[in-house]
């Protein structure tokens, strides 16, 4: 047949209309977001744009949770989702959300700080686009996300971005939220929301803020706490009292010179005290496996066991793996213990939250048993 | 921005769907719809 190429062209076209037409709903369910389920501790319920106006409509705007006590005392901001690809920080920041209630002080719990991020995942990654977490109803669904903003939101990347403070970084960092403080009112879509984070640091009078972060097996920064210098007493008296818990920490001291970070800017702009704490992750190290949701959840990787047998990491990596519930475990007790030693060190300032998930009870049971049931 | 990425996007949409009626061989056809399809969610701004 003559135009028989014509015929399988069109085939063709009506099966790439097909494929999209799946892939495309498949891509465009992660724009919607993943609900929380907020204990009855919460008091008000806002918006990042209720902050910085420019955001409403836009794909940076986020959900912000707020936890006021109304008796007197210090206020606490709570980051997760700075990164969407490490889970444990914006699942402690869930998990918070749905459980606590402030009996002195106020918590702001902001759980996907890079709403944008959420949207798309790492291309070439493979990595999954959700996972699930057991509860006692059944599974409830989260998404994985990239580490930077989505470039549908937000293109093309500059070649060189020099952030807000100046300092001159790879072309892809400038979808990078924790590059983009103090942020810039007319900045980039990530540097707007940077700039609305800072926003409600000063008008909701954040006194401590915890950014919380995971970061490779292979990356010397891990299980750490990182400090302004703010928060040096702070910290060292933390990392004091993870280990007396025995959950070791090291210390990280926030470079003067690494510009843009939440443990730079917010205590160098805002002058809170500024911590980062960061745990073990395998599924977004280089040297991991196949990524699946096992290895987000149970975070057993052989080809880690491998490394670690042979000395190139910078935490032990067993046969048990570091699964998702010791990660969001340490991040619990890290909070628990910067709390205490803020109480220690500043007893105006102290902020007491009832009804935190005990990180013992976390790491043996798991996160399902303390998150709002999945709905049927 | 947006507009020149839709331009850029669409005049490599379009020399597919091109690409794909001038192609006599199968395979070659089936590859170009491969390329296609992503420049078919990016054209809509979907990923």
């Amino acid at each position: 047949m003559k135009n028989k190429h014509i015929m399988t062209g069109l085939l063709l076209l009506g099966l790439t209309l097909v494929a999209g037409f799946f892939s495309g709903r498949e891509f465009l369910s992660l724009r919607r977001n993943d609900e929380i389920f907020p204990g009855s501790g919460l008091t008000a319920r806002k918006r990042l744009s209720d902050y910085f106006p420019a955001l409403k409509d836009t794909a940076g705007d986020t959900e912000v949770f707020i936890f006021d006590s109304a008796a007197q005392g210090g206020n606490l901001l709570i980051l997760g989702g700075t990164h969407p690809n490490e889970p444990a920080g914006f699942m402690t920041a869930i998990l918070l959300a749905e459980t606590i209630r402030a009996a002195r002080g106020k918590a702001v719990i902001i759980p996907w700080a890079n709403a944008s991020g959420f949207t798309h995942s790492d291309p070439q990654e493979g990595s999954p686009q959700r996972f699930f977490i057991e509860t006692p109803t059944g599974r409830r669904w989260f998404r994985l996300g990239s580490r930077v903003t989505n470039p549908v939101h937000q293109w093309p990347d500059p070649t060189i971005y020099t952030n807000p403070m100046g300092q001159k970084l790879a072309g892809i960092e400038a979808r990078n939220l924790n590059r983009a403080y103090p942020g810039k009112a007319t900045g980039n879509l990530t540097e707007k929301v940077a700039f609305a984070i800072m926003a409600l640091i000063r008008k909701e009078g954040i006194d401590l803020g915890i950014d919380l972060h995971e970061s490779a097996p292979e990356y010397p920064v891990i299980n750490a706490i990182v400090f302004h210098e703010n928060a040096s007493e702070l910290a060292a008296i933390a990392q004091m009292e993870l280990q007396a818990e025995g959950f070791e920490f090291r210390l990280e001291a926030s470079p003067p010179n690494l510009r843009g970070l939440t443990h730079r800017e917010w205590g160098d702009a805002a002058g809170i005290k500024a911590v980062l704490l960061e745990t073990p992750n395998a599924s977004h190290g280089r040297l991991k496996g196949r990524p699946t949701v096992s290895l987000i959840v149970d975070g057993k990787d052989k080809y880690y066991e491998r490394a670690s047998r042979l000395g190139r990491l910078f935490v032990p990596y067993g046969p048990e793996g570091i699964p998702l519930k010791l990660r969001v475990a340490r991040h619990l007790a890290g909070v628990q213990a910067i709390l205490a030693s803020l109480h220690e060190l500043e007893p105006d300032e102290t902020i007491e939250l009832a009804n935190i998930p005990s990180p013992a009870e976390v790491q043996s049971k798991g996160i399902g048993l303390f998150l709002h049931p999945a709905l049927k | 921005m947006r507009i020149l990425y839709h331009l850029i996007v669409f005049y490599i949409t379009i020399h597919l769907v091109w690409g794909l009626f001038r192609e006599k061989k199968f395979w070659k056809q089936a590859s170009l719809v491969l390329v296609l399809i992503l420049f078919l969610l990016r054209l809509l701004l979907i990923e």
